[in-house]
């Protein structure tokens, strides 16, 4: 099997302070690779430097092709990012916006086509939010936001989706089924997911592996149950949890002492 | 849940291209009619399409009411036409490339840097605005571009990640710096004062066709790098971040942008001074009824922009007639007020 995504030796430096050193990680077709780790541990530099809206050093490879020979919107059409807190231009409506997804597949001057229309239009309904596509989404709930960032992405038609904490700003309901549509996108279209997940729970029942970060480095890679020990939660975001199994998830509970 | 999407491109629907080009148009009609000689709307019509090479169409005015219309008013018209329109169109590019609503043609110095051009201009060759020679204009011209070109260098070296507020700050500060010099060579000149503040308080009055043929292909090619990033400006909505995630080279449209829109707002002050608020005002009634789609805002702002201060400057000419109240003057007595009625009903406007 071939690697979907290769990050090798990846470093960010940001006014002469290092943010990220010596990432070294892969990613599998198909696979959803969750980051996790304490706040400021290089999280979002990493999804934002393999989305190449950052620079960095050491090369890191889309199917093979390094990242930094691409084009922009060739780039752009392999790997999107959805960040943790999109910014919503007021009086866009939902459907123009999603349609901005399209911006790597037209040459620099050429409007949207019918076949773009349709992209859109299908990404919408794919989020189970067609109905919002008139909507100006500064009036968006979070939850109902968060779908139409994601159908804007899924418009992109990439390869690998980046998502930076999906969740972070929804309630428990939204968390689960913004998940799940993630979830399906992925089996639907073979996607490659890598998402920085703050809940370690969720983290566990949705990603395939996880990646943990600390101070800009890389500490621990494998599946849930590998990682999520309470001796690595411990040092790692100094914390004291119980990880518990209740039939065959894993639970991750703060303690207090 | 509805499965249903009526899809739809942003564009200038044709009930928008012809209302917004009926109200030009008769700007454009009222503006050639009023005056102090006496010209009907049906004379001032034929005459108008006239002017359209290869069609002539009787009128029955006289040699002399065609020479006022065709040398004086016409040509005034359509200056204020194109000026209208460039200040609008530029105001709007800059607005989109800088995501600021308040962000205007005059925002990175175009303004300090063409009153500095136009002061030593005036004070070293002693031109006033009569000058037949277009000294004035190629020196604010210049130093309009001057002035960004500045702010432009200076933002990208403090810049860093922070390009747009860097870019925004070093025009605030390069503007300060350029005018302080500009008053400077004012007070040492104490004599030109009435020249450089009447061309500061900007004005249209022209006589024949002269200002209209100088500026005229600037703005075309100001208006092409403009227009054809319509699109582009609505992706730089999303922030610079995500529009380069969407494969946007975000660098380089804002650059193509911001010299667009200097050359057609440096070329409108090379002509008619500093007349404000239009590059606000007109895109933000734009947006207000037709939506923030640059695709609609760009060519509405350039028809009712042009319209809009076709108005004003039949204002500026009617009010005390025959003096002239400076178009500066009426834009920011119509425009202020505006302005704050647009902040008060609409905060989704930007």
């Amino acid at each position: 099997m071939t690697t979907q995504l290769a990050v090798r030796r990846l470093g960010v430096e940001i006014d002469r302070s290092v943010l990220l050193s010596g990432i070294d990680l892969t990613v599998d077709p198909g696979e959803w690779l969750g980051l996790i780790g304490p706040n400021g541990a290089g999280k979002t530099t990493l999804l934002r430097a393999v989305a190449g809206v950052i620079g960095s050093f050491g090369v890191i490879k889309v199917d093979g092709d390094d990242l930094a020979t691409l084009s922009p919107r060739e780039r752009a059409r392999r790997v999107a990012l959805v960040p943790q807190r999109p910014i919503v231009p007021p009086g866009m409506d939902a459907f123009t916006y999603v349609l901005l997804g399209r911006t790597p597949h037209l040459s620099y001057f050429a409007a949207e086509g019918t076949r773009d229309v349709m992209i859109a239009g299908n990404a919408l309904l794919e989020l189970g939010v067609g109905d919002l596509s008139h909507r100006d989404i500064s009036t968006l709930s979070g939850g109902e936001l968060q779908r139409v960032v994601l159908a804007r992405a899924l418009a992109q038609e990439p390869e690998i989706l980046l998502l930076d904490e999906p969740t972070s700003a929804l309630d428990v309901g939204n968390q689960q089924q913004v998940l799940e549509v993630i979830d399906g996108m992925r089996s639907a279209r073979g996607l490659t997911v890598v998402a920085a997940i703050h809940d370690l729970t969720l983290a566990a029942q949705f990603c395939d592996r996880l990646a943990l970060l600390a101070d800009g480095e890389l500490v621990a890679t494998g599946t849930p149950h590998q990682v999520l020990t309470e001796e690595t939660i411990r040092v790692h975001y100094d914390a004291n949890v119980n990880v518990i199994w209740i039939e065959d998830q894993l639970a991750v509970i703060p303690t207090r002492q | 849940m509805a499965t249903r999407i009526d899809p739809a491109v942003p564009s200038v629907g044709w009930k928008w291209w012809l209302g917004a080009s009926a109200l030009l148009a008769a700007a454009v009609l009222v503006g050639a009619v009023v005056g102090p000689a006496d010209i009907g709307f049906g004379d001032a019509a034929k005459a108008l399409i006239s002017l359209i090479p290869g069609i002539d169409l009787a009128t029955g005015l006289s040699e002399l009411e065609l020479g006022i219309l065709e040398v004086v008013r016409f040509p005034r018209v359509f200056l204020a036409v194109v000026v209208g329109a460039a200040l609008s169109v530029s105001g709007a590019a800059y607005q989109g490339v800088f995501r600021n609503p308040l962000a205007d043609p005059y925002l990175l110095g175009v303004a300090a840097g063409a009153g500095l051009g136009a002061t030593l201009a005036i004070v070293s060759t002693g031109a006033g605005a009569e000058s037949t020679l277009p000294i004035i204009p190629a020196a604010a011209f210049v130093g309009a571009v001057a002035g960004v070109v500045l702010s432009y260098g200076l933002g990208r070296t403090v810049g860093g990640t922070r390009t747009v507020t860097s870019l925004i700050l070093a025009g605030v500060a390069v503007a300060a710096f350029l005018t302080a010099i500009q008053t400077f060579v004012q007070q040492r000149n104490a004599e030109t004062l009435r020249e450089v503040y009447d061309w500061i308080l900007g004005r249209l009055a022209t006589t024949g066709w002269a200002d209209f043929r100088l500026v005229l292909p600037y703005m075309l090619i100001a208006a092409i790098g403009i227009f054809i990033h319509r699109r582009a400006l609505d992706v730089m909505a999303v922030g610079d971040e995500e529009a380069s995630s969407l494969g946007l080279e975000v660098g380089r449209t804002r650059l193509i942008v911001v010299a667009s829109a200097t050359l057609a707002a440096a070329a409108a002050v090379a002509v008619a001074g500093l007349i404000g608020f239009v590059g606000i005002i007109v895109p933000h009634g734009v947006r207000l009824v037709a939506g923030t789609s640059y695709r609609r805002v760009l060519p509405l702002s350039a028809l009712l922009g042009g319209a809009f201060l076709v108005l004003a400057d039949i204002v500026a000419r009617s009010m005390l007639a025959p003096a002239e109240v400076p178009i500066g003057v009426v834009t920011a007595f119509l425009g202020a007020p505006f302005f704050v009625l647009v902040l008060r009903t609409s905060r989704r406007v930007m």
